[in-house]
């Protein structure tokens, strides 16, 4: 084995620890070599006196402290962002449509409490009008229509109180279910951390 | 050697070999390899932990074309190996004591 062919094995499998460090280890292992080579030893002597690269970095990882583990999906930093650049066709009308998908969850679930709102409001409005319309009715001369309006005024009174209880009941379980929604959203997202 | 023991001696050989001159790998493996075994796979470890707690620095010199590696002792080192030798009384007591309490077997 040549010194070129030893110290790109060592590079191979020392890439692990990070480019400076590995390049330090690469300086002393050349370093080395040399030395030998310059105290009378044959290259071929040197790296058999040194070790196999194999044995070389069982030494150096069981020496580390802690051991950082760096996985690419690629090999390069250029290559992924390459890659990340042409699929945007791809990736983004994906993630436009899975906003959509998010944002359609969170307006059906807050449909509902709207829903009850704007009907306890409307019936409130409704009952305030024709209550206080009445009067006025009866002025025009029908008591029989006079009556039935303050009938269904009252009526309307009674619906928005229940609607407005049913709003406020439904909100808080709303509330409740966005928050989790949201929690269990992020997540998805959150890096997954592996200890060694 | 128990391994401990000697991964512990080693720190203060490579430590001694420094400061007895500034010096580089080779250099270091050859002055210490006559006391103790070393390897040159177990030097740099050793070196690179001497780094960390600032006992040694390095500079670099260049020697037939290309960049030897140089380590230097710190104040720090030096007072690191003298502790050494003044705990290694109680080393002593340790080993006399173990020594003698074989004898009386």
């Amino acid at each position: 084995m040549s010194k070129e062919q030893f110290l790109q094995e060592l590079e191979r499998q020392l890439k692990v620890l990070g480019e400076s460090e590995c390049e330090r280890y690469l300086d002393y292992y050349d370093e080395m070599i040399e030395d030998y080579k310059e105290n009378g030893f044959f290259e071929e002597e040197a790296i058999l006196k040194i070790g196999t690269p194999k044995e070389v970095v069982q030494v150096i990882l069981g020496e580390q402290d802690t051991i950082e583990l760096k996985v690419r999906s690629t090999g390069s930093k250029v290559i992924n962002i390459l890659l990340l650049v042409l699929g945007f066709p791809l990736w983004g009308s994906l993630l436009l449509a899975l906003i959509c998908c998010i944002a359609s969850v969170y307006i059906a679930i807050m449909s509902v409490p709207f829903t009850t709102g704007v009907v306890a409001v409307s019936s409130l409005l409704v009952s305030v009008v024709g209550i206080v319309g009445t009067p006025f009715v009866i002025a025009n001369g029908s008591l029989a229509m006079g009556i039935t309006q303050f009938g269904i005024g009252i009526c309307c009174i009674g619906i928005a109180i229940l609607s407005a209880i049913a709003t406020w009941i439904i909100l808080k379980v709303v509330v409740k279910l966005t928050i989790r929604f949201t929690k269990w959203l992020i997540s998805l997202f959150r890096r997954k951390v592996v200890r060694v | 050697m128990d391994i401990q023991l000697k991964k512990g001696l080693l720190e203060f050989c490579v430590l001694a070999a420094i400061k007895k001159r500034d010096s580089y790998g080779y250099q270091i493996i050859k002055d210490i390899s006559g006391c103790i075994d070393i390897s040159e796979s177990t030097l740099y470890p050793i070196l690179k932990r001497l780094m960390a707690k600032e006992y040694v620095e390095t500079y670099s010199v260049e020697h037939n074309s290309r960049l030897r590696k140089y380590y230097r002792i710190t104040p720090e080192g030096v007072k690191h190996i003298d502790v050494f030798l003044e705990e290694w009384s109680q080393v002593m007591a340790v080993y006399d004591y173990i020594k003698g309490g074989k004898k009386d077997e």
